[in-house]
């Protein structure tokens, strides 16, 4: 049953345009060199593998969902996996980030992956995972369905 | 002098005779220059001392010489090591040297490395102090970096390796630091060689006084490369004795003019454009005969290395001419890994081992001290220091003013300017 | 963003679609992060890193911008790929204008080509970022391969990050108690400020405690390589080293720090116990690993450690030795003393022994543990040991000596 929508609004716009799945959100940085350890395998794989940097989403993946996340972190090659990720069809649909890092700015730009951050509210508290999250990277705006347990 | 705990042991003799002599020296030195303490240094780099003390000719058997492998077989024998990160060139044409120096616990710097800071291991860091080797290294760091360092000379520099300290003196002090003359540069510094000639000029105006730090302004960072100012340190030395100088925006120690001077009003200020410039190329420029020799003196770095290989690139060095380059140690890395020392040996490039020699009539000499007896009549070259050094063989020596002005009379066999 | 005529001349599309293609990209992000303007970028490091497919969609994407007849506007040095064979971006570079040169990847160790003070430069990943702008005082944010693709071409990049002096100024003081006795230590204190900065990495983390002749250039190569590993902070001050921090005062630029945290042995211990073993019998031992290149020193110890010994034959023991560390170690004769004892040289020693191909980076064993059943690694530095634990793997963080001694019984004391 569908319970009530929160409105988040940027202080700036955001990149690409709308997307809009299901949330999971992850309450550590991510770098997907360090943390997806199954890409190296099969690149549709977005399993979150580590324990000890990204516990609050261990085991679970961001194919085809909202990921949010607080920032990225680490290393440069985000960026590089997630363009093979999106090639094979394992794409998020849109990033929600409390402040974006620039890897995960570059690569958002380059694959069209609608994104937002600095919101008036801390997404990784307002939202929680499974959610219905729908981003506009236009308009820099986050529109929050919660979804009833 | 303050002495430390340890530094009194070392003199008391109780770690040893060598220790004890050597600490000897250095507080010797230290009363002599008014050092208050001594300080620990982070590195001490004995390159300049690897058998043969000038770099030029071979002595043997000189005093510094054997007072230094005295000193070492002293050490040896008490099974003494260097207190602090040495370093040392590889020396295997001498045999047993290495053998010695590591047993000394000294690091050989990568074989057959140049004396620039790009072969160094470790590189100081900010605020350390540290016994250099070479004078470019010297100014390199104290101006580049911000360590601090004097030039002590061989005997200095293995006392200080030895004890792993320094008296206090000189460039070790923020007071003589802090900049005392002010230098304008205007115009563009187009190459590595602007930078040198930049440097000769200011180095020779300075003269007797060089202990007045110099501070740059006008200079634009974006362009600037390490290449340029290895250049301008080596000409720093060179005819003058500059161990620091400052660089408004870009030397550490000089963020602003402010805190270059230390608040304080400059000395004298000086002007150094295009026509001081002018001043020092007419000084040396190629009366236009044919070169016999043609040399690039420096060690190639990794980034000149690609500019001669696409300078020379389907093209051969003319018969007549004799040009040689020496590669700094990434240099050969990527030349090998790369087939850039195919595309340099198959256009007729010699590859030679030891800065400053060079190839003639099939045989490496060394022309600050063979050309005349050799019959080189004319030597065409990038570096000044060629022009000062092979100079005194009362033969001509010219600079010319661009790697590609360089390259181009190699390959013509006339002056390309 | 306040776009000069030349900037606006490239975006509009008068130089061609690629010089386009990628300023579109510069503004954006600029704008995105209320960037001003561009500014001049004196030179790049750039390392493309590896990609999960082969040759994979990040080199299709340079290979069209190639074709569309860009080349590098600043002197761009690009390192030799890991493991020492020519890789998949090999030609891209070579047509880009790229000066290929023997760095081996990852790291700031004696580099061929120094920035100066004050540069805006581009970073090669995150250890060479931190160091120019830590201990040269070079600007240089992080970004991937699309972004610093896309300012060598341009020439520029957006004043954003670190590039801005207001962003460089510390605002994180930690106080250092404890004695940092080797590079294993430097790295486990990077990985602990990495930890503790968290999400905070833009809080410039101010080192204060540690003497200047207690520290080498090793030993914050080593920290360059884990202080951003945990978080994404690549500038940090270093209390009388950092040029832009010769004061403490200084460092905060006259401000109150926003948090101080002390750094004691309890601390830098807690790393050690978080990367800490649960078995005896390693699988392997790596002195150095992901971008984490050994230094002569490391090469030096390790060698007086293994003198007349041999190690263990129930695992390989390999160290990673590469670039002009390697030419020197060569030239000391220490490769084939450590050869002698048994150590391989090399991650391509190791994968060569498995009949691994070589040139696929992904193959190595610090990327693909699976492959070769590794679980329990011993390692020297705490930036692989965070790396490759999302691989499954065990990673215990030991000091040189102990992995040394490790090496020669076989055996790991639990």
């Amino acid at each position: 049953m569908m319970e009530g929508t929160i409105i988040l609004k940027s202080t700036h716009k955001g990149i690409g345009g709308i997307g809009e799945g299901e949330a999971l959100v992850c309450q550590e940085p991510i770098n997907l060199m360090a943390d997806t350890g199954n890409v190296w395998e099969d690149a549709s794989d977005t399993t979150f593998t580590s324990k000890t940097a990204t516990p609050s989403v261990f085991g679970k993946n961001f194919s085809g969902k909202v990921l949010v996340f607080p920032t990225g972190k680490g290393g440069i090659f985000s960026s590089n996996i997630m363009m093979d990720v999106v090639a094979a069809g394992s794409a998020p649909k849109a990033i929600v980030n409390r402040r974006t890092h620039p890897v995960w700015a570059f690569l958002s730009i380059v694959l069209r992956i609608p994104l937002v951050d600095e919101l008036d509210q801390d997404p990784c508290e307002v939202i929680k995972t499974g959610d219905w999250v729908k981003v506009d990277g236009e308009k820099g705006i986050v529109e929050i369905t919660k979804r009833k347990k | 002098m303050d002495l430390t705990r340890e530094e009194q042991q070392m003199l008391s003799g109780a770690e040893g005779e060598g220790y004890k002599k050597a600490m000897e020296i250095l507080v010797k030195m230290g009363e002599y220059s008014g050092a208050k303490r001594m300080v620990p240094i982070s590195w001490a780099d004995l390159t300049t001392f690897s058998g043969r003390w000038g770099g030029h000719g071979d002595s043997p058997d000189n005093d510094m010489y054997n007072f230094l492998r005295a000193f070492e077989d002293l050490s040896l024998k008490e099974n003494a090591k260097f207190k602090c990160p040495t370093t040392i060139v590889d020396a295997s044409n001498e045999p047993g040297r290495n053998e010695r120096m590591e047993k000394l616990g000294a690091k050989l710097v990568a074989p057959s490395g140049g004396s620039g800071p790009q072969d160094v291991f470790p590189l100081p860091l900010f605020g350390q102090y540290v016994a250099p080797g070479p004078t470019n290294v010297a100014t390199y760091l104290n101006s580049m970096v911000g360590a601090r360092g004097n030039n002590e000379g061989p005997v200095g520099v293995h006392m200080a390796a030895l004890t792993g300290r320094i008296p206090e003196y000189g460039y070790l002090l923020d007071e003589n630091r802090h900049g005392k003359v002010l230098v304008e540069v205007k115009g563009q510094l187009k190459n590595y060689i602007d930078w040198a000639v930049l440097g000769f000029y200011i180095s020779k105006r300075l003269s007797t006084h060089y202990w007045d730090v110099p501070v740059l302004t006008g200079i634009d960072p974006i362009t600037v490369t390490s290449d340029d100012i290895m250049s301008f340190c080596a000409s720093m030395n060179h005819p003058g004795s500059v161990t620091h100088f400052l660089i408004e925006g870009l030397s550490p120690e000089a963020a602003t003019l402010e805190t270059a001077f230390d608040g304080k009003e400059p000395k004298e200020t000086f002007i150094v454009g295009p026509k001081e410039m002018k001043e020092i190329y007419d000084m040396y420029a190629p009366s236009g005969n044919k070169p016999d020799i043609v040399t690039v003196r420096f060690p190639l770095t990794v980034e000149r290395l690609y500019e001669v290989a696409h300078l020379l690139e389907g093209k051969r060095i003319h018969k007549d001419v004799s040009f040689a380059v020496i590669l700094s140690n990434s240099a050969k890395l990527v030349a090998e890994r790369y087939g850039l020392r195919e595309v340099l040996e198959s256009a007729g490039v010699l590859m030679g081992d030891r800065q400053g020699q060079v190839m003639w009539n099939g045989r490496i000499i060394d022309p600050w001290v063979d050309a005349r007896r050799e019959g080189i009549k004319t030597m065409v070259t990038d570096s000044l220091k060629d022009c000062n050094g092979v100079g005194q063989q009362e033969i001509e020596v010219a600079l010319l003013p661009s790697l590609e002005a360089v390259i181009n009379t190699a390959i013509s066999g006339k002056i390309e300017v | 963003m306040d776009l000069t005529r030349e900037e606006q001349q490239m975006l509009s599309g008068a130089d061609g679609e690629g010089y386009k293609k990628v300023m579109e990209i510069l503004v954006e992000l600029g704008e995105f992060y209320k960037a001003k303007r561009l500014v001049p970028v004196s030179l790049g490091y750039i390392t493309l890193g590896p990609t999960p497919s082969k040759p994979g969609k990040a080199i299709e994407w340079l290979e069209e911008l190639v074709d569309l007849g860009v080349t590098f506007k600043c002197p761009v040095f690009v390192p030799t790929d890991f493991g020492g064979r020519v890789g998949p971006d090999y030609e891209i570079n070579r047509k880009l204008g790229a000066i290929f040169a023997y760095q081996g990847g990852g790291h700031a160790r004696n580099p061929f080509y120094l920035p100066v003070f004050g540069q805006h430069i581009i970073g090669d990943g995150t250890s060479v970022t931190h160091y120019m702008n830590s201990y040269i005082g070079a600007r240089a944010n992080t970004e991937d391969f699309i972004g610093e693709y896309s300012a060598a071409i341009v020439g520029k990049t957006p004043e954003y990050g670190l590039h801005l002096t207001e962003n460089r100024i510390g605002k994180t003081l930690f106080d250092i108690k404890v004695r940092l006795k080797d590079e294993t230590d430097w790295s486990a204190l990077g990985y602990y400020i990495s930890r503790t900065l968290g999400t905070h990495y833009w809080d410039v983390p101010v080192i204060n405690g540690v003497k200047p002749d207690e520290v080498t250039n090793d030993d914050l190569d080593t920290f360059s390589s884990s202080v951003p590993a945990y978080g994404a902070c690549v500038h940090s001050l270093l209390v009388g080293i950092s040029p832009e921090a010769r004061t403490l005062e200084e460092a905060f630029a006259g401000e109150k720090p926003k948090q101080t945290f002390v750094v004691g042995s309890e601390e830098l211990n807690g790393v050690y116990k978080t990367f800490s073993a649960v078995e005896e019998k390693p699988d392997m031992i790596s002195v150095g690993g992901f971008g984490v290149n050994v230094s002569i020193d490391t090469v030096m110890k390790l060698v007086n450690l293994l003198e007349g010994k041999k190690v263990s034959e129930d695992f390989p023991t390999v160290i990673a030795l590469d670039g002009p560390v390697k030419l020197t170690a060569d030239g000391m004769g220490l490769t084939d003393k450590l050869r002698k004892a048994g150590v391989m040289i090399g991650m391509s020693e190791f994968m060569e022994a498995h009949n691994v191909d070589t040139s696929n980076l992904t193959s190595s064993p610090v990327m693909s543990a699976k492959r070769y059943g590794l679980k329990n690694i011993v390692f020297t530095d705490a930036k692989t040991c965070h790396y490759i634990e999302n691989q499954g793997v065990n990673s215990v963080l030991k000091h040189i000596e102990e992995a040394a001694k490790i090496a020669i019984s076989g055996r790991i004391e639990v």
